[in-house]
């Protein structure tokens, strides 16, 4: 992250000064295109600045009062903003060029702006070098090789291009600790750690493990940073873009335009205002009939005065073809979808066909900020030891799916309940439906039973059901909890 | 429905006077009438960035794509619709301030008058259908029962959150037809008639500039709402110390980790945890109460994890992360650093994991042990079935490759 504060502060300093360059260079030339122009390199420095910001939200990875996931997503938000930011400044451009074709302006001073318009795409062009890097697509880079062992094989495609020998083996290496893992454990405690330091033994041994600490810093910078960069970039070709409008424009115009000269009558066909200069048209026509041998200058070819508004009207499609797959991208991850490379139904269906699992329900994925993605699931198995027994088959099932953040709630069936398997063992209170994260649609039949009841309903009880089959090791339980056990629907009156 | 008839009308009435105000904002010479005319097409397209996303949120149908539905839309639309007012607001700045440099006067004041205060009267009467849309809109909570009087402010909240960008366009907009009637006022009054400029032609773009800085300074506490929801941040009403210090408490949990508390949209929390306790009886009678204490504090999806004691590892650490050490940084809060975690007071082992914890802060943090996975000690059977499965497993794995 200290290589992109860095670029991003350079190019801050840069365009902040080129900016104030160019308003004191129209306030001398008392040019006002050059003035709005400056004021666009002005929105520059805004999407630096929300990028910076961003930036420096995001280093803070550790969960704090506030936020307990950290600010990572700090740089996804600043993507964001840029995009709609962008986005209305395309808007605004437009109507600018809208306003253009109805009435034409000719460029005043066009040497001057030819000066000013060339060193601001010099400075947009090392913008989009520094940038570049994060450009449209990815980045096809030596850190490409760490981030493709980080996404594991699966049947989609791979981002990047397929990993050498090194990360193959990198990825063999993991799983095949696993396996040593697995079968080499004939008991727990002692031949656990052992296992441990046969793991921690492999992972020196292969040469590679000594690069994981820099490659993960490398790694963090690929992802979510990527957007961030990626709207940054975007602005700087915009106003590239706009620069290059502006010079092509005003060469043009010192080329090929013939103005009207400060003395002498001069017809303008070009620039029709109403009511006022009307009149001074019928005066000049007037003059110029009355006496023929005097040449009359016109002025230069109208289409020139079109060129500016059309070329704006190119540019601003352009970037809006650019930004679209940014803001999609930026609002998909801030909406909690499901990333886009992850299977929902196969992820299901791979994990309800592990045996000891009854039912799968509440699966929910979602992606933090760039490779962090995270899942929760309700695990609904038989008793206590089958679970132990799926448990790291299931961490295994989503790890291959590069979800490696998972909370993972089992819930045992209680015996002699007539409701489904669907049902989530343990859900807030039925009036709670309307406050959890997603409705509870299996429970209707359960709903019934249970309002009838409980009177009085408000959400701020709490009902659970206590399968009786758990109570055999009730000697075990300590007296509190014995009173818990006596009434199978018990309700608590909360303090609220 | 009368309310779309309402809003058709609305949409209509407002690109209507679009136009006429472009017009006349270029026929009088007026920025700020043709400002206020980019104000209006604006507004439309807030208007409609706010509904269409008002309407993906209310059908937020889980599916395949989106495991919670899409119910975050009204926090991104409105957030979409502040930074979109806030782009505008600079372009609308930037001319008012090329006008104090180069100043112009109005010339058609008394068209500019008219069309101004129309365009007030239509803004006033956005306000005020967008007043009452905000108030009636979550009708299907209209039938429950009068007890859930909290829940449905807190919808109504949400709903709110998405028609506040909406209204926030509407406001910005109505403010600006007042500039340009207090200019036009002027004008007409004190006609400039080809005389060169005086303090009158200063009184637009000043004007203007006022009502920028009035829009941002609301438009900014919208921005920090969203901020909240989308980022993950805690929710407002939870105090995450007194919470972990309640759970704590709860006989049975030996110490809890990976405490994560996040607002999905409109009132509707999401917690996640990992506890640690002793036994399977512990967890399931804890698990009660750990809800019970989530629910007291407003959060009623919660998610427990639960992790069983191995005398040789810490304490605080999580027992099973990701399968391996590897992916550590792809985890939402990473394991090399020390975790926010808390031990139950009522533990015997507490002063062991105290002092586990010592050794552990003061070796390097790569040495930190995560161990893979942690079985029960319940016999070697079940271990060797264990193996069994797992070797089986492995095999798979193995042909996976």
């Amino acid at each position: 992250w200290q290589n992109r504060r860095a670029r991003l502060l350079c190019m801050l300093a840069l365009t902040f000064l080129f900016f104030v360059v160019e308003v004191v260079v129209s306030r001398v030339t008392s040019s006002l295109a050059m003035l709005s122009d400056s004021f666009h390199m002005l929105s520059d420095v805004m999407a630096l600045v929300v990028a910076l910001v961003a930036v420096r939200f995001a280093q803070r990875t550790r969960a704090t009062k506030k936020n307990t996931f950290g600010w990572v997503r700090a740089e996804v938000m600043g993507a964001l903003v840029n995009a709609v930011f962008l986005t209305a400044l395309c808007f605004t451009i437009l109507l600018e060029a809208i306003e253009r074709f109805t009435e034409p302006h000719e460029i005043q001073q066009p040497l001057v702006v030819i000066g000013v318009g060339v060193a601001g795409l010099i400075i947009n062009l090392l913008g989009l070098c520094l940038f570049n890097h994060h450009g449209v697509g990815g980045h096809g880079h030596s850190h490409g090789h760490s981030h493709s062992s980080r996404q594991h094989s699966r049947s989609g495609p791979k981002p990047e291009q397929p990993p050498g020998d090194g990360e193959a083996a990198l990825h063999r290496e993991e799983t095949s600790t696993l396996v040593e893992n697995c079968s080499s454990s004939n008991g727990v405690g002692q031949e656990k750690l052992g296992d441990m330091k046969d793991d921690m033994t492999d992972l020196q041994v292969n040469g590679n493990a000594g690069h994981y600490p820099l490659d993960v810093e490398e790694v963090e910078e690929d992802s979510s940073a990527q957007l961030n960069m990626r709207g940054v970039f975007l602005h700087v070709f915009g106003d590239a873009l706009g620069s290059v409008i502006v010079v092509l424009n005003a060469l043009l115009f010192y080329g090929l335009w013939n103005p009207c000269p400060k003395d002498g009558p001069c017809f303008n066909p070009c620039v029709n205002n109403h009511c006022m200069e009307n009149a001074t048209l019928s005066q000049t026509l007037g003059r110029a009939n009355s006496s023929e041998q005097e040449s009359i200058t016109v002025a230069g070819p109208c289409w020139l005065l079109y060129l500016d508004p059309v070329l704006c009207l190119i540019m601003v499609c352009i970037l809006l073809y650019t930004t679209y797959p940014l803001l999609r991208e930026s609002a998909l991850i801030l909406l909690q979808t499901v990333p886009k490379q992850i299977d929902v139904h196969s992820l299901n269906s791979k994990l309800r066909t592990l045996e000891g699992v009854e039912a799968v329900h509440e699966l929910h994925i979602w992606q933090l900020a760039g490779s962090r993605i995270i899942g929760t699931a309700h695990i609904k198995c038989p008793d206590p030891s089958t679970y132990m027994m799926v448990a790291k088959r299931i961490k295994e099932i989503f790890h291959d799916e590069g979800i490696h953040a998972t909370t993972i709630q089992p819930e045992f069936a209680s015996v002699g309940s007539e409701s489904g398997r669907g049902k989530c063992e343990f859900p807030c209170r039925t009036q709670c439906a309307l406050k959890q994260c997603c409705g509870t649609g299996e429970d209707s039949t359960a709903k019934k039973t249970e309002k009838s009841s409980s009177l009085s309903i408000s959400c701020s009880e709490v009902v659970i059901e206590f399968p009786k089959t758990r109570r055999t090791k009730s000697e075990s339980i300590p007296s509190v909890k014995l009173e818990a056990n006596t009434d199978q629907n018990e309700e608590f009156e909360s303090s609220l | 429905s009368g309310k779309t008839c309402r809003l058709i009308v609305m949409l209509v009435l407002t690109v209507g006077f679009f136009v006429a105000e472009l017009v006349s904002g270029y026929l009088g010479n007026s920025i700020a009438l043709v400002s206020d005319s980019f104000n209006m097409l604006s507004d439309l397209i807030s208007l409609c960035v706010g509904l269409s996303t008002g309407r993906i949120a209310r059908r937020s149908r889980r599916g395949p794509r989106a495991t919670y539905g899409y119910s975050r839309a009204e926090a991104v639309g409105a957030l979409s619709n502040a930074v979109f007012l806030t782009a505008l607001c600079f372009t609308i700045f930037v001319e008012a301030v090329l006008r104090l440099a180069r100043p112009e006067r109005i010339d058609d004041a008394q068209l500019v008058l008219i069309v101004g205060t129309l365009g007030l009267a239509v803004n006033l009467v956005g306000l005020l259908v967008f007043q009452d849309w905000g108030t009636c809109c979550d009708s299907p909570n209209d039938q429950k029962s009068p007890e859930e009087g909290p829940e449905k402010k807190k919808e109504k909240k949400s709903e709110a959150l998405n028609i506040r960008g909406v209204l926030l366009h509407v406001m910005g907009d109505a403010l600006g037809s007042v500039v340009v009637v207090v200019a036009a006022t002027i004008f007409h009054v004190l006609p400039l008639e080809n005389a060169p400029c005086n303090w009158q032609c200063y009184i637009d773009p000043s004007l203007t500039i006022i009502m920028v800085f009035i829009i941002l300074s609301s438009a900014f506490p919208l921005i920090k709402e969203t901020s909240i929801i989308l980022l993950q941040m805690v929710p407002k009403g939870v105090n995450m110390q007194r919470l972990t210090d309640a759970l704590a408490r709860v006989p049975g949990v030996s110490s809890l980790h990976e405490v994560h508390v996040w607002e999905l949209a409109g009132g509707k929390n999401i917690a996640t945890l990992h506890i640690k306790c002793q036994t399977p009886t512990d967890y399931q009678d804890a698990a009660y109460k750990i809800r019970k204490v989530f629910h007291e504090a407003g959060i009623h999806s919660v998610t427990i994890q639960p992790e069983y004691v191995d005398h040789k590892a810490s304490q605080l650490l999580c027992s099973s992360p990701c399968i391996s050490k590897a992916c550590d940084s792809q985890l939402c809060c990473s394991q090399r650093e020390p975790p926010l975690a808390k031990t139950n007071g009522y533990t015997e082992r507490n002063d062991s994991g105290l002092s586990a914890l010592r050794k552990d802060n003061s070796s390097s943090k790569n040495d930190i042990e995560i161990p893979i996975e942690d079985p029960l000690a319940e016999g070697s059977i079940k271990n060797v079935k264990n193996c069994g499965v797992s070797h089986d497993k492995s095999q798979l794995s193995s042909t996976r490759l």
